[in-house]
């Protein structure tokens, strides 16, 4: 039984192909204007890389910003749900997930079995998000791919005073042009992302297990800024990129059982004979 | 005869005002760049020359905007909001204003002034740059249309485009995806002036806009953001001569009244 999740974020598409409860393959590409056949296209190399064919029976649930383009998707489902869905597949104790993407910041707080008490978002605002580190990276000429690890060890962190994106851009110009090193002026962006989601997080009040998912949570400068805030442990996954197109699949895998054990559980046709026991 | 100066450093360019006993002789608008004191004399020795006047006739400079500490040109530093009271008074004194709204580089103000024409109340918007100058700037580049044809070109629109989004990053990229999708560039342009102004108002909304409204800054020299508000605010507007220079003055009309009341110190 195949199953598939597809997240179509604002930045980059993510793929997760399951078989039979184990994830099987994983693919990321920057998302383009024309989503349904990207999609397409992904999920075909993907199945392609485990040895099935295109025509292969996939469940697949879509989930993202452009979770609506995808017209091979049974299902639609919200950031929200994939998020939550995934994160507590991942590890079950957690009560708070913070999923930082493209465009948005979402924070969702569980109760203890997994179901949504409240959420936040950061809705109009793209700083701390992944649109924001992108910016950043080609201000300070640094691939964001590495980012993520420099500016960890930066001893005199930049304070870095604006709150917008796009006046936080001229400010680290000017860092540059100053000469301050860019790990220091790193390590005062991440402490400016740090800061906006720990206030959202305590406007909510703080949960333990913290987990964090999507794209900028492979920033370990960003997580430890934020441990380090909330003075608390922050759990964060081999892949959290994944995680929503993760939880879309496991929907996906859960209805696909759904159906089968429905077909089994359909009475059987008569059968008409002589003789027998 | 007094001569002063008024320096208002904005975030994206400085002015300058040259008054002889009160009245603008001479002026000069410059970017900024990115040495503050410097671009201040720049000037100061432009607005001087257009003047025909020499630092050393200059009796009081009073400085303003966002590098009013940075300049060591200065005999007093005062704030913006002041500094744009007293210039529109000095500037519409006959209109009897009492809504001030100004468009910066990188923010926004409204001021409420009473009816003896003093600041009342103000909001402002420094943290955010939806809605300022630079938002104009950035989406012009977005859109490759050249700043000062963006009026021109939002009068011509015909279609009503949103820009949905606030973030000037978001919009960025709307912008981009509604020039994919084939969207005319003033339409786009005119849905641009629409959504600063619908920004600008409900900042307006909450002093409360009586009148008459006067708009200044940069923002203020393009007919479709000036349309595009009065629409929005459902008032004429009263607009300057040059709308950039209204906070210089006023803070060439503040030195002026320092030595007026034998204050000032000579330079």
């Amino acid at each position: 039984m195949l199953a598939a999740g597809v997240d179509v974020g604002t930045l980059y598409t993510k793929i997760v192909l399951m078989r039979d409860d184990v994830v099987v393959a994983m693919l990321m590409e920057r998302t383009t204007m024309d989503s349904a056949a990207q999609a397409r296209k992904m999920l075909d190399a993907a199945l392609k890389s485990v040895g099935e064919e295109h025509s292969a029976q996939v469940e697949v649930f879509s989930t993202g910003a452009g979770r609506k383009n995808i017209p091979f998707a049974v299902e639609q489902k919200t950031d929200y749900i994939t998020m939550c869905t995934g994160a507590r597949f991942l590890y079950p104790t957690a009560r708070m997930v913070i999923d930082i993407g493209g465009q948005g910041i979402r924070i969702v707080e569980l109760d203890d079995i997994g179901v949504m008490q409240n959420f936040r978002t950061n809705d109009k605002c793209s700083t701390g998000t992944g649109c924001f580190l992108e910016t950043m990276s080609i201000a300070l000429n640094v691939e964001h791919e590495i980012m993520g690890d420099l500016g960890l060890q930066a001893k005199n962190p930049c304070r870095v005073q604006s709150i917008c994106t796009v006046f936080a851009e001229s400010e680290v110009v000017s860092l540059v042009a100053k000469g301050r090193p860019k790990d220091e002026i790193l390590a005062g962006l991440y402490g400016m992302v740090a800061t906006k989601v720990s206030t959202m997080i305590r406007s909510m009040g703080l949960k333990r297990d913290v987990v964090a998912v999507g794209g900028v949570a492979r920033s370990r400068g960003i997580i430890k800024h934020i441990e380090d805030l909330l003075k608390c442990e922050v759990l964060v996954p081999k892949y959290p990129h994944m995680v929503c197109a993760l939880g879309a699949a496991l929907g996906a895998a859960s209805r696909a059982k759904r159906k089968g054990q429905n077909i089994q559980a359909q009475p059987q046709a008569p059968i008409a004979g002589t003789g027998g026991a | 005869m007094v001569v002063t100066a008024g320096v208002d450093l904005g975030s994206t360019y400085a002015k300058v005002v040259v008054m002889k006993d009160g009245v603008n002789v001479g002026f000069a608008v410059l970017p900024t760049g990115h040495d503050h004191d410097e671009t201040s004399k720049k000037g100061l020795d432009l607005a001087l020359k257009a003047a025909k006047l020499e630092r050393k006739d200059i009796n009081y400079i009073v400085s303003t905007g966002y590098g009013r500490n940075i300049t060591t040109l200065a005999n007093e530093s005062i704030s913006e909001i002041s500094a744009n009271a007293w210039g529109t008074r000095h500037i519409a004194m006959k209109y009897g204003i009492r809504t001030i709204v100004d468009i910066g580089g990188q923010d926004t103000k409204v001021i409420a002034l009473d009816d003896n024409l003093n600041v009342a109340d103000f909001r402002m918007n420094d943290k955010c740059a939806a809605g300022t100058g630079r938002f104009l700037e950035v989406l012009a580049k977005t859109m490759g249309v050249p700043l000062q044809d963006m009026g021109a070109l939002s009068l011509q629109s015909k279609k009503k485009v949103e820009i949905t989004v606030t973030c000037l990053v978001f919009a960025k990229s709307e912008v981009s995806n509604l020039m994919t999708q084939g969207y005319a560039k003033e339409d786009i342009i005119a849905g641009i002036h629409r959504a600063i102004a619908k920004r600008l108002a409900t900042m307006a909304r909450k002093v409360g806009v009586r009148r008459e409204v006067f708009f200044d800054g940069g923002p203020a020299r393009n007919i479709g953001m000036r349309k595009a508000l009065e629409d929005e605010l459902g008032v004429p507007l009263i607009i300057a001569e040059m709308p950039q220079i209204v906070t210089a003055t006023g803070a060439a009309i503040i030195a002026d009244n320092r030595l007026k009341k034998g204050t000032g110190t000579l330079v």
